[in-house]
């Protein structure tokens, strides 16, 4: 950190808890100058960057543009058929994908978060399972929720389909509905919702990423 | 094609070690407020621009001084900018010996940028905490209330109050520690 010398382990950390109020919280908005005279001075040539917007009061439709989704465009819309012709009823791991998170457009919750989802073959029904997951409480009054998302060429939502709200501590198993091939939703996302009685996404996306086929 | 990983944390620090643009993009998106915000506190607002410039500026041409396993690149940017700081304080003050119309006592001195630099860093990891960590932190040190109080006022038990406190306070700890060069 700075060479202040605070130590992490010691009282000080509280003693300075002690000594914040509100204001320390607040952050100043960086004037567009900065940028500009960062990128000329370094000869980036292109445009200044997005100021950093909150997600909190966003809330998405399944249209809307779902930012750094073009992240997760990649070319893996195979048939999910393919893999379960033959398939005799047992357990079968179809696809994964890596979730991550991004500090540029994601909920600041998800920092620390990550985890992987499987697409699973049991019994006949497609499922996602979410393992390896080291998750955010949400917080008193909000879930976590995973969708699957179907992007267009250019890496915007097209569509999007929820499959339920997860225990942060065990995410457990969620079914994909018949009516959504996953095929075609291939990004999986996770979110934190607070229970406002609003059903679309909130635009605080933790992770996301792309199922990739065997 | 677009990459197909969203941008971890640790990709963009690596990233920018390698000297890749769009990390310097992504961590001025991502810390850029923070360090500006520390150089408002301590600096005017021309100063605190030209600073803040410089930190980014100086971290990217200084990239290969950057270690990801040693620290954060928000720990290390946190360190250049209270260098930044402390120098442009300095020279204030020694143009202010020769100027009679600059008051060299209102420009803050070492410690105070210290002590300003390390309630922004707590107040960073605060902010990264869940919401009812932080309003239990919150409710105890900034309010000063008792654990029973806040137990009472949360309508939630003690127990539970204790525990969050107890795990708010260690993810604030290990928060600073990872940043820590």
């Amino acid at each position: 950190m700075s060479n202040g010398h605070l130590d992490p382990k010691g009282r000080e950390v509280e003693a300075i808890l002690r000594e914040l109020d509100q204001r320390d919280l607040e952050l100043f908005e960086t004037p567009d100058q900065v940028w500009d005279g960062i990128e000329a001075t370094l000869g980036l040539g292109e445009t200044a960057p997005e100021t950093v917007v909150s997600l909190d009061s966003r809330r998405w439709t399944g249209r809307r543009v779902l930012m750094g989704l073009a992240a997760a465009l990649v070319g893996v819309v195979i048939a999910v058929g393919i893999f379960l012709a033959g398939n005799d009823g047992t357990r079968q791991v179809l696809a994964t994908a890596m979730l991550a998170y991004d500090p540029v457009s994601f909920d600041r919750l998800g920092n620390a978060a990550s985890g992987n989802a499987s697409l699973v073959s049991q019994d006949d029904q497609l499922v996602i399972e979410i393992v390896d997951s080291r998750l955010p409480d949400p917080g008193e009054g909000a879930d976590l929720e995973v969708w699957l998302i179907q992007p267009d060429d250019e890496g915007n939502v097209a569509d999007l389909v929820s499959l339920g709200v997860v225990n942060p501590v065990e995410p457990g198993v969620l079914e994909i509905p018949a009516s959504h091939d996953p095929a075609v939703y291939y990004v999986v996302d996770i979110s934190v919702e607070p229970r406002d009685g609003d059903a679309s996404h909130s635009g605080r996306s933790i992770l996301r990423g792309p199922l990739t086929y065997a | 094609m677009p990459n197909p990983e969203p941008p971890s944390v640790h990709n963009i620090e690596k990233a920018f070690a390698r000297g890749e643009e769009q990390a310097l993009r992504a961590a001025y998106k991502q810390h850029g407020n923070l360090i500006y915000t520390y150089c408002r506190r301590t600096l005017d607002e021309d100063r605190a621009n030209d600073v803040t410039q410089e930190v980014f500026i100086s971290a990217w041409r200084s990239r290969h001084r950057f270690d990801p396993a040693k620290g954060t690149l928000v720990g290390w940017l946190f360190s250049i900018t209270r260098n930044r700081i402390i120098d442009n304080v300095r020279a204030e003050q020694r143009h202010s010996e020769r100027r009679v119309n600059l008051d060299a006592t209102e420009l803050p001195t070492e410690s105070e940028i210290d002590t300003i630099g390390n309630k922004m860093m707590i107040a960073d990891a605060l902010r990264s905490l869940p919401d009812r960590v932080r309003q239990v932190i919150m409710l105890h040190y900034f309010d000063d209330l008792t654990q029973g109080q806040i137990a009472e006022r949360m309508s939630i038990p003690l127990g539970t109050v204790k525990s969050i406190l107890r795990r708010g306070l260690l993810q604030i700890r290990r928060q600073l520690e990872s940043a820590h060069e």
